[in-house]
């Protein structure tokens, strides 16, 4: 390791969790042994002070299972993990102390309860001063845009504020590290940008982040380092830059088709140095599928791919030649897209 | 201490946003009784009273249903309540919040129990004031009577705990509410002698600490006993209360244990 758990921010090291697999259907067939499930198998990474770190990975692919173990609301199976120096095993306590978090994002909170009411109560839970409780809550109120709703019950907040305030809650006790799962999810792009603009606030004010997210525009823009987790494993980690130029030598071409008789991926594949075809169907009926196809030197022979496209029956609607995004790192390193 | 206070804050403000809930604790603890007590008028003829001497071993057969009801609408009420926090929390989405705080995770529990705590007093004061008005209720020995209550507290409470944590592996309350306050009900003399029922569920009902603590604060409120005779009444109530309080204690610390395990924090 570069970093001891001792100076670095969060440090998880060979870290492995299991949850048993049990047979569904009426509870007395779900007797017998259960075979465990890997959700993480083995991730090892550091978080720097002050830097936004991202684990980017498919749904499933253990993300969320790794954030919980360093939050102390699971227990791992192997390795270990540290928070500002604290094991999350033995001293939870102390973790949960240096440690905000918001996990489970707007039904983090009390929706019977005002915004302002909810920040009292949680500052209470973390032992922000009575004194200073008022202070806080008004000024994150402030800080997170919310002070003109603070005493609506949080049940008529659109999910964007409830992020927001979610967000504002963790922050309560001024942690130095926060970890936020998923920050964006479910949010229109306007709110899931306002989003992002507050964690680089947040970051900026000298505060370590660690972001799981599935969206790769998220973590290319966000993110100082990026670990890439896929099947419970860490299967690249760092900056977004040289991830992408990781794939300078590649190509990415992108083919948008319609119709075709099925034979478009393997068509594609005969064509000289593809190294990876993937088709996304389209969203709706009538609308082109997309084809990326990534391998060295295609920039040459694009009207071969072309060709093919259209041997296997199908019409080219577009082609691009794009740089390389951190989705095609994923797919260049495990043979696949998010969307599987 | 402090964590404390603003769970059960945070409980009784979220109980003030539902209207109906207010009206409830209101009308519940005055209907509910009554129900009893004119069924008793109907079936013990001209003289109540007299009847209730007869059958109950005093003529107060008012208090004699009130007692009984008002006990067993706590340890209702806790079971709604109290052993539900956990799962409500859970199938909120707030256990984990709450859970990653650097408190004990017991407090949210306890938080909600003096919450209800705050509740069933107030019940107890509504079916008290209104019983007394309308009906003439006294009470022989309210010291008494307000400590022998309070005695009640340890294996009531022990009971909610230990129940949130079985409801939390059941995932599911109503059926667990359902069968137990049923027990409660049938076989704990809420509103008749436990000497009435067949031999093996008096037996049931003796070793259940409802039936003592009814018979308890009967003793106390409506025959004005002592403490020398209500002692094996309250000795019963409090070796419960310590049995229920560790059961309940151990049950949450293998569940939260578990849960962290299985990762079901945050699951429906």
């Amino acid at each position: 390791m570069a970093m001891n758990e001792a100076s670095a921010a969060i440090v998880v090291h060979h870290l492995r969790k299991d949850f048993p697999r049990r047979a569904q259907g009426p509870f007395w067939r779900r007797r017998g042994p259960t075979s465990p499930f890997p959700a993480v198998r083995d991730v090892t990474f550091e978080v720097r002070p002050g830097e936004i770190f991202g684990l980017l990975g498919p749904n499933g692919a253990g993300k969320s299972t790794t954030i919980r173990v360093i939050a102390t609301l699971l227990l791992p199976t192997g390795g270990r993990a540290y928070v500002a120096g604290y094991d999350v095993v033995r001293h939870p306590a102390s973790v949960r102390r240096r440690l905000g978090a918001v996990l489970t994002g707007d039904r983090s909170l009390y929706w019977k309860l005002t915004g302002r009411e909810n920040l009292r109560y949680f500052a209470a839970l973390y032992d922000v001063a009575p004194a200073r409780t008022a202070g806080r809550v008004e000024s994150l109120l402030g800080e997170f845009g919310l002070a003109e709703k603070a005493d609506e019950l949080v049940e008529r907040y659109s999910t964007g504020m409830k992020q927001r305030l979610a967000i504002a809650r963790s922050l309560l006790a001024d942690p130095p590290v926060l970890v936020l799962d998923e920050p964006t999810v479910g949010l229109d792009p306007q709110s899931a940008l306002g989003v992002r603009s507050l964690i680089r606030r947040i970051a900026a004010e000298g505060r370590t982040v660690l972001i799981t997210t599935h969206y790769m525009e998220e973590a290319d823009e966000l993110c100082d380092r990026v670990g890439i987790i896929d099947g419970g494993r860490i299967v690249a980690l760092d900056t977004p830059e040289n991830l992408k130029r990781s794939l300078d030598r590649t190509t990415v071409v992108r083919l948008w088709t319609t119709g075709g008789d099925g034979r478009l991926r393997e068509g594609l594949g005969r064509v000289p140095g593809v190294l990876r075809v993937s088709l996304r169907e389209a969203a709706e009926p009538g609308r082109p599928s997309e084809a990326t196809v990534t391998g060295e030197g295609l920039r040459r022979r694009v009207a071969e791919l072309v060709a093919a496209a259209l041997a296997a029956g199908a019409e080219v609607e577009r082609v691009a030649i794009d740089e390389p995004t951190l989705e095609d790192v994923f797919l260049h390193l495990t043979g696949r897209g998010f969307d599987r | 201490m402090r964590a404390l206070s603003a769970a059960m804050l945070r409980e009784l403000l979220i109980f003030f946003r539902y209207p109906g809930w207010v009206v409830s604790v209101v009308v519940w603890p005055v209907l509910f009784p009554a129900a009893y007590i004119f069924l008793a008028r109907a079936l013990a003829g001209p003289d109540p009273r007299a009847q209730a001497a007869q059958a109950l071993g005093t003529p107060d057969y008012v208090g004699y249903i009130l007692i009984g009801t008002l006990l067993w609408m706590w340890v209702n009420t806790t079971l709604w309540t109290i052993g539900s926090a956990l799962r409500k929390e859970q199938l909120g989405g707030t256990l984990e919040s709450n859970w990653l705080a650097p408190q004990p995770r017991a407090a949210l529990l306890f938080g909600a129990a003096l919450a209800h705590a705050v509740v069933v007093l107030w019940m107890v004061a509504v079916a008290t004031a209104a019983f007394t008005l309308v009906y003439g209720l006294k009470v022989r020995a309210p010291a008494e009577s307000a400590l022998l209550f309070l005695a009640n507290v340890p294996w009531v409470y022990g009971l909610g705990l230990l129940f949130a944590s079985l409801v939390v592996w059941a995932k599911e309350a109503n059926g667990m509410v359902h069968a137990v306050r049923s027990v409660f009900l049938i076989f704990c003399g809420m509103s008749f002698p436990v000497a009435v029922m067949p031999g093996w569920m008096q037996a049931v009902g003796r070793a259940l600490p409802l039936t003592h603590g009814i018979d308890a604060l009967r003793m106390a409120a409506l025959a004005g006993a002592g403490w020398r005779e209500v002692a094996p009444e309250l000795a019963w109530l409090l070796v419960w209360g310590a049995a229920l309080s560790v059961c309940g204690f151990l049950a949450f610390a293998f569940t939260d244990r578990r849960m962290r395990e299985l990762g079901t924090t945050g699951t429906y």
